[in-house]
């Protein structure tokens, strides 16, 4: 600061020498002594400019100049509240609504696993399915048997190291140690390799190895997820060695991952990790033995990390080679046509897994493109507002600029006076928007959460997050600025020194607002009409007919398998009809049975054959399957149309019987009542079910599902775990929950109730992306409508301060007043027609890239385009109105003497 | 202020050529630079004296001179600038650099 100070007083102390000698030869030469002192200022030039030129030069002045120019900048927003007030709150909704979509992105889908070189992680398969297959595989395959990861683990041509992680979750109860009661625990198995594949090492403790995961049965050990740790133990270490008993075994606790760590799904986050050799152990014992034998028992996720020197395309090949070479041992020796044909289409897609898998990531990185989309809209509308705004001011500053200007400032320099005031706008701005944004970050979460728990998604403002807000905000406050900037700096120096208005600069100035009243109303109109479309969406895909009565309907989720029973215990079945018969005893309770699935629970599919038919064509054949009680189609509302329900004679031992949709019954035996007939899960056992009765067709996935074929099975005659236990009642549902908790608890006192829901919550929570969607795109819209028409009273307001004169001299020849309101709103229905006229065909041109999020809406959707044009017309009409009166109620003499 | 015959807009990068080989001679200040290059040039070359200074502070940035308050002859505080031994070396490049340019010009404007 010093030194810098110094070498500007010297340079002035040299000009000032300078202009003394060139002043003295000046009257030496016979220049009259009162002139000298101009001539010598001539023949010097302009001082302020190489002053200017000289600090540039030494180049210790660009901070300076930052600082200079960001106490004029607050100087400059202190001395206008309103305008600043307003345009830190657009920015903060803008900019703070685009970093709360963004961090969710972020977190949904664009982050990177915190392992070691995330990005070397390679998925076998896209993760698309999650479950148990045990089909030949015939397409893209997903889900990989134990035996299949043990032979490209012993490969080990193409890969550092492989791990496997269950498909399912293994969400149960366990008991802790020195505490008596069990509680509930998400537990996840992973091969022994995981850890050391993924490069995690643990906070403490340790985690297991390979040799941990050979014997099946033999390492109860589990590593525990740093959050649980924290919760259940408060972090004590000595946690570490403590047992939790889960089924009938008990897991020494040997270490907890580290705090970043959440596993590798994003969107879920375990409790325990242990090892697959002891998936027979862990219920509900997914498979039992078979899953570490059976090639055909398909339900691992493979991951794996690719050898440095090993291209993708490489690994690839050599795993597509090893997956048939494998699927060919499995055929046999002489394997048929069918299977032939299949092997041929069955491939491995390897996928880049440094992201992580993820359900939610297919659910909502569409509707997350789409949010993100509009929320730059408002943002962009925010803008052109700002430098509305910055426009009239710099039109009132207009003065003080030529002066500026001709007093030597270069026009750059006002420039970036200028962009520096509003940068620092968008600035303060931008961290106003960040902490909106962490509160609106929450309320997303919560927003895309189900039932009662909320995702784990780490959506913090993380550093990509702050960088993406940083540039944002830079790139904001010039986007706003440079227009307003450059317009304000090219002024002609005499016409505002003189009194009264440039007039060609003022037309000027409001063709650049008018254009940024036009572009508002486009940006509003697309926002309005996306909106719209994805309202009806919501509301056609609430209007659906579910086919079942969704209302007066508890799902109670039941952890059959901690009672310690095997699938195929018959007890389990005795357990199933004791608890369904104790339930439906209870006062309020009209109709209780279990079910394997319930809505979006999920599906069991498999390719079915009728008995002496040829059934439909091959790409027709999957069927979906469910195992439920015999008072199933009494609890969900579901009437028969054929034939008979499930009664408590359909055992073990009676016949096998199945009840299948009028789909189904219209697929596999057209033109002919399915009573009586058979059919099967292969063709060389199509006479395995005798069908009982057909059931009138329901959504059983999603509600935007087309009609499915489906086959229910008695419980008694395909025994399972099943978790759901279905609970008609009449009355209030309040008092009958704690009654059907009594009710299971009478039936065995092991069964552990997890949670219970009513299904018009579980159709609801199908439905959570589109309500997020719909309820977010509205908010945006009514944002940028909001927005738009602030812009447009502003635009108006400016230029009927302009035109008073014009207004009153109107008047004074007679002009009504409805004829001036008309004069003045006139052009602002210009503008916004003009403004529809490109905005409706853009939002129309737009509607094909959000069609997979709209439902029901077959080509233009009329009523949400007429509601937002007349929406839009009507705003604008209403803040156009208000300037317009104010002009009309002009005292004509008052306006004439005005200029 | 006297209207030269016939001004001449300085080249580019010429006027710090002229500021160097004018200080060749001797130390000067600012306006006795601007004089000179005024007088050697039979007044040709008109410089507006405001613009000989970002020159000569870009000159001392570049270590081609250095700059010292004396008091003149008849008792004027002035910053005289003399050429250091960098500032030397460097007009002879741009003397060399200048004259190659100068033939060049002459040779296109009239050709052999």
């Amino acid at each position: 600061m010093g030194r810098r100070k110094k070498r500007e007083q010297d340079f002035e102390r040299e000009i000032r020498a300078h202009l003394a000698l060139e002043e003295e030869e000046q009257r030496n030469a016979g220049t009259a002594r009162d002139e000298a002192p101009y001539a010598a200022r001539r023949a010097f030039g302009n001082v302020t400019l190489y002053q200017e030129v000289i600090r540039e030069m030494w180049g210790w002045s660009s901070l300076e100049r930052l600082g200079q120019d960001l106490r004029y900048a607050i100087r400059m927003m202190r001395k206008s509240p309103g305008f600043t007030l307003v345009a830190i709150l657009s920015l903060t909704l803008g900019i703070g609504g685009n970093t709360a979509i963004y961090s969710l992105m972020n977190a949904v889908m664009l982050r990177s696993l915190p392992v070691q070189e995330p990005d070397r992680l390679l998925l076998f398969g896209k993760g698309m399915w999650g479950g148990i297959t045990d089909g030949m595989p015939d397409r893209s395959w997903q889900l990989f048997s134990y035996p299949f990861y043990r032979e490209v683990q012993r490969s080990g041509d193409a890969f550092t190291g492989v791990a496997a992680m269950m498909s399912l979750p293994n969400d149960t109860r366990g008991a802790v140690s020195g505490s008596r009661d069990s509680e509930a625990v998400s537990t996840r198995l992973v091969s022994g390799t995981y850890f050391d594949v993924l490069g995690v090492t643990p906070a403490a403790g340790r985690t297991f190895t390979d040799a941990e995961d050979q014997t099946p049965g033999a390492n109860p050990v589990a590593v525990m997820s740093y959050s649980w740790w924290q919760r259940r133990f408060a972090g004590d270490p000595s946690a570490i060695g403590k047992t939790i008993a889960i089924g009938s075994t008990v897991y020494t606790i040997i270490g907890a991952a580290p705090p970043e760590f959440f596993g590798t799904t994003v969107g879920q986050s375990p409790d325990l990790w242990i090892p697959l050799a002891m998936n027979a152990q862990l219920p509900p014992g997914w498979g039992g033995e078979k899953a570490r034998t059976d090639p055909l028992f398909q339900s691992l996720y493979i991951l794996a990390r690719l050898k440095p020197d090993v291209t993708v395309e490489q690994a690839g090949a050599r795993v597509n080679l090893m997956f048939k070479q494998n699927l060919r041992s499995i055929a046999g020796p002489a394997p048929g046509a069918k299977d032939l044909n299949a092997i041929r289409r069955a491939s491995i897609e390897l996928t880049p897994a440094g992201r992580g898998l993820s359900q939610i990531r297919r659910q909502f990185s569409m509707s997350l493109w789409l949010l993100m989309a509009a929320v730059g809209l408002v943002l962009l509308i925010a803008c052109a507002n700002i430098a509305n705004l910055l426009l009239a001011r710099a039109a009132g500053r207009q003065r003080e600029i030529a002066v500026r200007l001709s007093l030597g400032a270069g026009r750059l320099r006002l420039i970036r006076q200028m962009l520096t005031e509003s940068v620092l706008l968008a600035v303060v701005g931008g961290c106003t928007g960040v902490a909106f944004a962490a509160w609106a970050g929450r309320l997303l979460v919560r927003m895309v959460s189900t039932g009662s728990a909320i995702l784990p998604l780490q959506i913090g403002p993380d550093g990509p997050v702050l960088i993406f807000t940083t540039l944002l905000s830079l790139a904001t406050g010039i986007l706003f600025g440079l227009a307003p900037a450059l317009r304000a700096t090219r002024v002609d120096l005499s016409a505002p020194l003189k009194e009264g208005r440039a007039a060609g600069l003022a037309r000027s100035r409001s063709l650049l607002a008018k254009a940024l009243v036009v572009s508002q109303v486009a940006l509003s109109a697309v926002l309005l009409i996306g909106a719209g479309l994805l309202i009806r969406s919501l509301v056609n895909l609430r209007n659906v007919d579910t086919g079942f009565n969704k209302e007066n309907v508890l799902v109670v989720g039941v952890d059959t398998p901690s009672v310690g029973y095997k699938e195929d215990d018959p007890r389990l079945t005795a357990l199933y009809r004791q608890v369904e018969e104790r339930v439906s005893q209870t006062p309020g309770v009209r109709a209780a049975s279990f079910s394997l699935f319930t809505f979006q629970m999920g599906a069991w599919t498999s390719d079915a054959f009728p008995n002496g038919r040829p059934g439909p064509a091959e790409s027709q054949r999957e069927i979906h399957g469910n195992v439920v009680g015999p008072a199933f189609f009494a609890a969900m509302g579901l009437p028969l149309t054929l034939g008979r329900a499930f009664g408590p004679g359909d055992t073990a031992k009676s016949p096998k019987i199945a009840i299948i949709n009028e789909t189904m019954a219209h697929l596999f035996f057209p033109a002919e009542s399915p009573i009586g007939l058979r059919f099967g899960y292969s063709p060389e056992q199509s006479g395995e079910f005798e069908v009982a009765g057909v059931v009138k067709d329901a959504k059983y996935e999603s509600l935007r599902e087309k009609p499915t074929p489906m086959a229910f099975f008695p419980e008694a005659q395909r025994p399972r775990f099943l978790g759901a236990l279905l609970v008609r009642y009449a009355g209030d549902p309040r008092g009958i929950v704690p009654a059907i908790r009594q009710a299971v608890a009478q039936a065995n006192a092991n069964l552990p109730i997890t949670q219970v829901r009513t299904l018009a919550d579980q159709v609801d929570d199908t439905l959570v992306r589109d309500k997020l969607t719909a309820r977010l795109s509205s908010f945006f819209g009514l944002l940028a409508l909001l927005l738009a028409s602030i812009g447009i009273y502003g635009v108006l307001s400016y230029a009927v301060a302009r035109r008073t004169s014009e207004v009153g001299l109107r008047m004074a020849l007679g002009a009504p007043r409805s004829s001036v309101v008309w004069l003045v709103m006139r052009d602002v229905l210009l503008l916004v027609a003009i403004g529809l006229a490109i905005g409706v065909p853009a939002a129309l041109a737009s509607e094909r890239l959000i069609s997979g999020l709209l439902y029901g809406l077959p080509g233009l959707d009329a009523v949400s385009i007429v509601a937002a044009i007349a929406v839009l017309a009507a705003v604008a009409g209403f803040a156009a109105y208000w300037p317009a009166r104010r002009a009309s109620l002009v005292d004509p003499a008052i306006a004439l003497r005005h200029e | 202020m006297a209207k030269a015959p016939n001004r001449t807009e300085l080249l580019q990068g010429t006027l710090d050529m002229l500021i160097l080989r004018t200080l060749l001679a001797a130390p000067m200040h600012g306006h006795g630079i601007a004089k000179h290059i005024q007088r050697t040039s039979d007044e040709v070359l008109q410089v507006e004296h405001g613009s000989l200074y970002p020159a000569l502070h870009r000159l001392e940035r570049q270590g081609w001179i250095a700059s010292a308050w004396e008091t003149t002859e008849r008792g004027r505080e002035m910053k005289f600038y003399r050429l250091t031994a960098a500032g030397r070396a460097q007009l002879t490049i741009q003397e060399s650099k200048w004259k190659q340019l100068a033939q060049a010009i002459a040779q296109v404007m009239r050709p052999a």
